[in-house]
């Protein structure tokens, strides 16, 4: 509260002049293709940690994750962004298919991870409280490593990039139809292998 | 048995907010009177919910800066991009010499050299105001042949 008893701003806020210096993700695209190295390195000190963590999701390895979300930063180096889209959301439509690719050139290595120990403890607990899921140490690349990577794409694209069907479809390069379809057998399978986890 | 409402696929595009506006109401009408539905749209919540607060993998230490280095390699690829340019322009320069080149071969001026006039010349016809080079064949002609006169 001000001197005079008025409410005042918040203090965690930044002042407007402050606002103003801290360029949203689109400024530093803009930036970057500048030939603005910070501007670069800002972006990927604010996307690449989420980006990973998309990556490791889908390819379930992290020297695999690491080389997507590195090419995925240079096709953006390369000018491959024109606002489309957000940022950020078109970086993952970009990992996405980069992920696809790299499972076609079939250097995919055997995943690290087995789900059947842990579900098969987890299942006798009639979750209701999702800390559990954290306590299970699921965390998305587990809860993802069991579905196909058709499957894990429409996933990721719809649960946490709120893209479209149209948007995903153009995104994998396949029919309305085909994200649909791909997105109701993958929610399938959440709800068969994951009902213990489900809130009620 | 345990039939499955013809309205379930409906219910997903009614989670994901795909539904037009007009089948959007008649949805919500539907899930008021169909417990099945109602159940799945609650289950495709409660799935859409699990995936959202699932934590990520960070990444592992030093690939942040690894990450990063990106910038540097932007501009070795921008030199290895401007050296394929050049070469290809340079191939591209080398095949247009070289049809050049073949096409001029391909259409030589034919005139009879003078040794073929030689031959086929009558001696009434060799004249003193002939090339030179007719001269000269006529001559080695004609002595070449001085022993067979003989």
């Amino acid at each position: 509260m001000g001197p005079a008893g008025n409410h005042t701003a918040d203090a965690a806020l930044p002042t407007p002049s402050e606002a103003l210096q801290v360029p949203d993700d689109l400024q530093l695209v803009q930036q970057i293709a500048r030939g603005d190295e910070a501007a670069f390195r800002a972006l990927v000190d604010r996307q690449a940690p989420y980006l990973y963590g998309i990556a490791h999701a889908l390819t379930g390895q992290a020297a695999d994750a690491e080389d997507v979300v590195q090419e995925t930063l240079a096709v953006l180096l390369k000018g491959g962004f024109r606002g489309e889209a957000s940022v950020r959301t078109w970086l993952v439509g970009v990992l996405v298919r980069r992920v696809a690719m790299l499972r076609r050139a079939g250097r995919r290595r055997k995943a690290v991870l087995s789900l059947d120990g842990a579900l098969g403890r987890e299942q006798e607990v009639a979750a209701t409280d999702s800390s559990l899921v954290v306590e299970a140490g699921l965390d998305l690349t587990t809860m993802l490593q069991s579905l196909s990577p058709d499957h894990r794409a429409v996933l990721v694209l719809r649960e946490l990039q709120g893209m479209t069907y149209d948007e995903m479809a153009e995104v994998l390069g396949v029919p309305r139809g085909t994200v649909e379809s791909r997105l109701h057998r993958a929610r399938e399978e959440m709800r068969r292998r994951y009902k213990g986890y489900l809130e009620d | 048995m345990n039939t499955i409402c013809n309205m379930a696929t409906d219910v997903h595009r009614y989670h994901d907010d795909a539904l037009p506006p007009d089948e959007r109401r008649a949805m919500s009408e539907h899930l008021l009177a169909c417990a099945q539905c109602a159940r799945l749209l609650e289950e495709l919540r409660s799935v859409s919910g699990l995936i959202r607060r699932s934590p990520l993998r960070v990444p592992a230490d030093g690939a942040l800066e690894r990450l990063r280095g990106g910038w540097g390699r932007r501009s070795e690829s921008s030199i290895t991009r401007l050296a394929g340019w050049l070469t290809g322009a340079a191939a591209a320069l080398l095949l247009v010499a070289l049809l050049n080149t073949d096409s001029r071969r391909a259409a030589p001026q034919i005139r009879p050299g003078p040794w073929e006039s030689v031959a086929v010349m009558s001696p009434d016809d060799a004249q003193d105001d002939a090339p030179s080079e007719l001269l000269l064949a006529q001559w080695m002609a004609d002595d070449l042949s001085f022993g067979i006169r003989r």
